[in-house]
């Protein structure tokens, strides 16, 4: 047990097969860059395929998840370069890299972030990799299901309370955390398994894993968006030094990060496309997207707002403006004739799928949450510069695509949670700083992105012209019908 | 010119912002008008162990709940009229936390105020933000115990000494040097750390450091925009300069808490092997109990269902009890009641540390035709009533 041959490769794999999968959809590397996406995006991507696939051969021997689902796993790692190959071979290669100019202080800035950032890793990776699993609902609700299934080397499902008792002959399980998604308890029984022993500190380091990789995919996707190599680097360390996701990464255990993370890589991929039209990272990001609902109950809204943005771009620009607003009025008429409606009828409670039901009406939870973003020490400056940003780079927002709909995302993602914390009993979680700065940390990394398209230059290698954006809008009118 | 007027103006509103983060009193002195030094043999061992050394009080043991407590009577001490304490320890461990306890004539209750980690410098508090810091105080002491859920009680405890205490009267330096000990000061892990940091203790704190130097941002933007005038490029390439200094500050902050935060862990799993970490855990009590159940439920089939019990206010004892039982096919009892008033024949009911099972006439009645499960050493002796667990197969009668 501990870090051996197998554990090292349960590591090493998810990026091999992961970065097989990505090249395959994205194609050949057009800039150096493109290595760090394909390597980090490709790990988190390797990670959840590792998932999936113990889920499916490793049933009746989870203890050996790891070795029962590696043949399958490395052959579609073996199909997915194969893919790679074929495609790089009839796609010709794209522009060489673009030389920048880099002066002496942004060269010493790069490198002087990245030994912060480097350092910042060992110290959240070294404590994660200490203790066994320590916050309150890393053990009572994420980790139940696998170190059950790991300990007992076989799955059991894990049903209600009611069913568990009716259904004393079968096997089944019971937890309060009983209809939570299994992808991440699936990744976990994947690092366990591998190392041989239900062992904490070898599986929580996989957190840190998680942000590392998310770290490269984000350098290399921003960098491929015309940043600058210190700027790109910059917007990394803003990141992984906000304290809150330190903290999500050094007390391994909860699934908000892996939700964070996995939205925040779709919302590259798709950035991606809006950009630069590059129909295999729409798939990419929508790929990636699919993997929120079954990682934690809310990535459903996300995943959900994601796929209706996604959908409006994919709206003829003549009919988008009728989208944009006739879809609000639509959704506000909707929810006032429903308020209508509950207040004759006595109904004061609304349920929202996978979260729950929630009774409705106003909580002045304004200072609560101000706290969250602007006086505790969670989120660093972040909560002021973004206002900021958006009135510096107002121009660019209002004429970049790319930036309006991720923008357009974000304010639908933070009109759920301002809905959910001042007109629900989840205001509780605002009152007592429990879930709404966790909640808010699932859409961090993606307001990371939307500050990257923001702060890149006017022109940069990769962007379509007008013209290319309206044929390729055309060709998308003629295939979707009306 | 305009260059040394901008590096004034800072300094002055960079120097007004700390006053008021520091609720300086404006009328009161720069040194402490009054102060009450405590040299560190002046306090006596409650709780635990110590001798006197120079000055000094070494602390060499605990009590048996792996506590210890140090306390000293003063003598005409208001506390209004002293709202800053001073302390220094010499070799505290990373591995155990500080409170500072104190009665006071009006109130006998011991009054408990969590204290950054001392370090072996001299720390300062401002106790004028606790509302229980009221009257004439009586008894004044440290307490410490082992980190809260992180360290194992038997591993927490190393020797260490009281340098010194002391208690000021209000003073612009006691409380610049209290938002010192506030901003810089290192506080451990908490469970409520993955939801909000700045709100692991119930302390009060300072006036939030995010908040100053936000502050301290936007007074430059001002000072730079009215001095240099408001131009669109050097006032963005100032403010961006600025920001990033901010940020770095805020994050090297941050970093030494994170560093503090990581030497306390390694100070406990530093050295063990993949196997040790995995099973040095704070709750030993509750492994314990749940060896003892499942050394008592061996002849079981995995599949038996167990229902645990356990009275109110012991949420996080009952679930940690679950954690370490699984794989065995265990739930609360709590959620089964709610789901459903008939409970499986046959079920395995398990009460831990609790004795309803015998002392509430309503569990008596539903436990009427139950069997009592006893564990191998309980039928020598009475000493069952006070085992951490208890055992009953449900039935619903005969």
């Amino acid at each position: 047990m501990g870090v051996d041959v197998a554990y090292i490769a349960a590591w090493v794999l998810p990026a091999l097969v992961g970065g097989g999968i990505w090249t395959a959809l994205s194609g050949r590397s057009r800039w150096a860059f493109d290595f760090p996406a394909a390597i980090g995006g490709g790990w988190l991507i390797g990670v959840f395929v590792a998932a999936g696939c113990a889920r499916l051969v490793a049933l009746a021997d989870t203890a050996h998840a790891f070795s029962r689902a590696l043949p399958w796993y490395v052959a579609i790692g073996i199909g997915a370069w194969f893919a790679a190959i074929v495609r790089l071979r009839r796609v010709p290669a794209g522009s060489a890299t673009p030389i920048e100019a880099a002066s002496m202080l942004s060269r010493v800035l790069w490198w002087l972030l990245l030994a912060w950032i480097v350092f910042r890793f060992w110290v959240i990776g070294d404590e994660a990799s200490l203790r066994p699993v320590f916050p309150w609902d890393a053990w009572s609700a994420w980790s139940i299901k696998p170190k059950t299934w790991f300990l007992t080397g076989y799955f059991e499902p894990y049903v209600s309370m009611l069913d568990w008792l009716s259904n004393t002959d079968r096997d089944l399980r019971t937890a309060a955390s009983w209809s939570y998604p299994e992808l991440l308890a699936w990744v976990q029984l994947w690092f366990a398994s591998a190392a041989g022993a239900w062992n904490e500190p070898l599986v929580g380091v996989t957190w840190c894993g998680t942000l590392a990789a998310f770290a490269l995919a984000a350098y290399g996707y921003w960098r491929a968006l015309g940043l600058a190599s210190w700027v790109a680097l910059a917007l990394v360390y803003g990141l992984v030094s906000l304290p809150l996701i330190d903290a999500h990464v050094a007390l391994a255990g909860y699934a908000d990060l892996w939700v964070a993370l996995t939205l925040g890589l779709a919302t590259l991929a798709w950035t991606r496309w809006l950009i630069g039209r590059e129909p295999r990272q729409l798939a990419l990001a929508t790929g990636i997207a699919l993997c929120l609902p079954v990682i934690k109950l809310e990535g459903m809204v996300w995943l959900i707002s994601f796929c209706a943005v996604g959908a409006v771009d994919l709206v003829p620009l003549h009919r988008r403006r009728l989208v944009l607003w006739g879809v609000p009025v639509v959704l506000i008429a909707s929810a006032l004739v429903a308020a209508l409606v509950s207040s004759h009828s006595g109904r004061n409670w609304i349920e929202i799928p996978s979260l729950g039901t929630f009774a409705l009406a106003w909580h002045g939870v304004g200072g609560a949450m101000i706290a969250s973003l602007f006086t505790l020490p969670n989120w660093h400056l972040l909560w002021y510069v973004v206002p900021v940003l958006l009135v510096v780079r107002r121009r660019r927002f209002r004429n970049d695509r790319a930036a309006r709909m991720l923008g357009l995302m974000l304010l639908i993602d933070f009109a759920f949670l301002f809905a959910l914390f001042f007109l629900t009993t989840a205001s509780a979680w605002a009152q007592d700083f429990t879930s709404a700065n966790r909640l808010i940390l699932q859409l961090v990394p993606s307001v990371f992105v939307l500050a990257a398209v923001l702060l890149r230059p006017m022109t940069q290698p990769g962007e379509v012209s007008v013209a290319t954006r309206r044929r390729v809008e055309a060709s998308v009118e003629q295939t979707v019908p009306a | 010119m305009r260059r040394t007027a901008l590096a004034l103006a800072l300094l002055a509103s960079w120097a007004m912002l700390l006053v008021w983060a520091a609720r300086v009193d404006w009328s009161s002195s720069f040194s402490p008008a009054e102060q009450r030094e405590f040299p560190g043999d002046d306090f006596s061992a409650v709780f635990g162990s110590g001798s006197a050394d120079v000055d000094r009080l070494r602390i060499t043991s605990t009590a048996e709940d792996y506590t210890s407590l140090q306390s000293l009577r003063p003598s005409d001490v208001e506390a209004e009229k002293f709202p800053t304490l001073r302390y220094r320890f010499a070799d505290f461990p990373r591995t155990l936390e500080l409170s500072l306890v104190f009665r006071t004539a009006e109130n006998p209750e011991d009054v408990a105020v969590s204290l950054p980690w001392p370090g072996d410098a001299t720390r300062t508090f401002d106790l004028s933000q606790v509302p229980q810091w009221r009257g004439r105080i009586v008894e004044i002491g440290f307490a410490q115990f082992p980190i809260a859920q992180q360290v194992p009680p038997a591993q927490g405890f190393k020797p260490f000494e009281i340098v010194e205490a002391g208690l000021w009267s209000r003073s612009w330096r006691g409380d610049l040097a209290a938002l010192a000990t506030d901003w810089f000061g290192a506080w451990p892990w908490t469970q409520r750390s993955v939801h909000a940091l700045g709100r692991d203790t119930d302390t009060p704190r300072a006036r939030s450091l995010v908040w100053c130097v936000a502050l301290a941002v936007v007074i430059a933007l001002i000072w730079i925009a009215i001095l240099f005038g408001p131009r669109d490029r050097k006032m963005a390439i100032a403010g961006f300069a600025i920001f990033g200094i901010a940020w770095v500050a805020l994050d090297t902050v941050w970093q030494n808490g994170l560093w503090g935060r990581l030497q306390a862990t390694r100070a406990v799993y530093a050295g063990l092997s993949w196997e040790q970490r995995q099973s040095t855990v704070a709750d030993v009590d509750i492994v314990a109990a749940a060896e003892k159940l499942r050394a008592m439920l061996r002849a079981e089939p995995e599949q038996s269902r167990i229902l645990i019990y356990t009275g109110p206010e012991r949420s996080y004892e009952l679930l940690r009890f679950v954690w370490h039982l699984l794989p065995r096919n265990v739930a609360l009892y709590g959620y089964a009641r709610m789901s459903t008033d008939a409970l499986p024949e046959g079920c395995l009911l398990v009460f831990f540390r609790n004795d309803d099972w015998r002392t509430d006439p309503a569990w008596r009645r539903l436990l009427a035709h139950s069997d009592h499960l006893a564990t191998s050493t309980s039928i020598y002796g009475d000493s069952f009533e006070a085992d951490d667990v208890v055992v009953f197969r449900f039935h619903h009668g005969r």
